[in-house]
């Protein structure tokens, strides 16, 4: 307790419980995202995955911040989901980027923006950079793809299967997902916002 | 029969990652998935367990047949679902038997062990126990919405995105931030913020369950590497 000493018993409580909501929504765009993406054109599905969870999860990061506006936060979100990837077979390079992610979110929000619910663009900021988080599990396919072929060659498949499973992971697919991954978000953050300032205020309703 | 306990549980998530690592023969693969799904067995999840090695058996035979399959586009589709599938399947059948066996009073103190800080433990223990919660409300908020005629179908729900994403999220959100303020409530009054050290009521003891599994786990973590 003595690293965040900013965080009573309370608020850890909160973070676990969006932590979970936060879980669903990723399983729930993964879910979608195979299906969809994985009829109408497969292989490309890993791509379109984090752009998915930038969608959905927006309501349920934008009331944690509401909820919780004190440094910490969602650093620990970003290492929950990270334990999440490495425990789920995704490695270390995994579990970096979302720590990362969460820390950088959680300056942007915390202290740049002190959790002043006013500032509505650092808030939307800091959600993009946390999103870009759940890249992580996607960004070997581009950094490591020379070793994964030779893995992959060792293991006797054959070269034309290889071009086949990385013929669309190239410099522009990687562009095209970091920018699709932008978008989703984006849309996501602005309905979070509006979710949460229509319901969740203090003005409207219980919250 | 007594269950495995949390110790063993740890040690099945490491061995199935471990197992990522490697490439394995297809009788390996089938011997590390009936192991795997032992546990469900053990805490007499019968229907689940039968269901998770229902699964395996398809991926292995799967995994054995897809070559037989014509070189062309649907063979490489299929090669790519069966072989990259089920490479994961262990670590989906861990994560299964740790959602439907743990108790979170084990967890929290196979963690506290661990020398885990309070920061991550409180949290994690939050998450486990409210994972059921979400379910239900999912569930109780689909017939709320259906028995006022909205989104009946999954199509119709396809169809408003944002309107049935909103329908969907207030309750969900809403309940949570109860939830939140209830089981705050309830550990203050348990004394979580206490900074002594912590008894546990849960007794976890090493047994022969234990061993058993922890030796059968090393003798195929043995044939792992050496296959």
């Amino acid at each position: 307790m003595r690293k965040f000493t900013g965080l009573r018993t309370k608020d850890l409580i909160n973070v676990g419980i969006y932590s979970a909501l936060y879980f669903i929504c990723m399983g729930i765009a993964e879910g979608l995202t195979t299906l969809i993406t994985g009829l109408l054109f497969p292989g490309f599905t890993s791509i379109f995955v984090p752009a998915m969870v930038g969608l959905l999860a927006g309501p349920v990061y934008m009331l944690l911040c509401q909820k919780v506006p004190r440094f910490g936060a969602i650093t620990i979100m970003g290492v929950l989901m990270g334990l999440f990837f490495l425990i789920s077979g995704h490695f270390a390079f995994a579990f970096i980027p979302y720590a990362v992610c969460g820390f950088l979110a959680d300056v942007i929000q915390t202290v740049v923006g002190q959790g002043d619910p006013q500032k509505k663009g650092l808030r939307i900021g800091s959600y993009l950079v946390f999103t870009f988080g759940s890249l992580g599990p996607v960004l070997p396919l581009w950094f490591m793809k020379n070793a994964y072929v030779a893995s992959l060659v060792k293991r006797g498949k054959s070269q034309d299967y290889i071009n086949v499973l990385f013929s669309h992971i190239t410099l522009p697919t990687f562009i095209a997902c970091i920018l699709v991954t932008l978008v989703g978000a984006l849309v996501g953050a602005y309905f979070g916002d509006k979710l949460v300032s229509k319901h969740f205020t203090s003005g409207a309703g219980r919250g | 029969m007594k269950q495995a306990s949390i110790f063993t549980t740890f040690f099945l998530i490491i061995l199935a990652n471990v197992s990522l690592f490697f490439s394995m023969p297809v009788w390996l693969q089938a011997a590390l998935c009936c192991f795997l799904c032992a546990p469900l067995f053990l805490t007499r999840k019968y229907k689940k367990g039968l269901k998770w090695l229902l699964i395996s058996a398809i991926f292995v035979v799967g995994n054995a047949c897809v070559l037989l399959y014509p070189d062309n586009f649907w063979g490489h589709y299929l090669l790519f679902l069966f072989s990259g599938f089920g490479k994961l399947l262990p670590v989906v059948i861990v994560a299964v038997v740790v959602f439907s066996t743990t108790r979170v009073s084990e967890l929290v103190y196979g963690l506290r062990c661990l020398h885990v800080p309070q920061w991550i433990i409180i949290p994690l223990s939050v998450l486990f126990r409210f994972f059921p919660t979400i379910r239900y409300d999912y569930r109780q908020i689909r017939e709320a919405m259906k028995f006022r005629g909205l989104a009946v179908s999954g199509a119709s729900m396809l169809l408003h995105p944002f309107r049935s994403m909103e329908l969907i999220y207030v309750p969900l959100l809403n309940n949570a931030s109860n939830v939140a303020a209830d089981l705050t409530a309830a550990a203050l009054t348990r004394g979580i913020s206490d900074p002594g050290t912590k008894s546990s009521l849960t007794e976890v003891s090493i047994g022969v369950v234990d061993i058993g599994m922890v030796v059968v786990g090393l003798g195929l973590l043995g044939c792992l590497v050496y296959a």
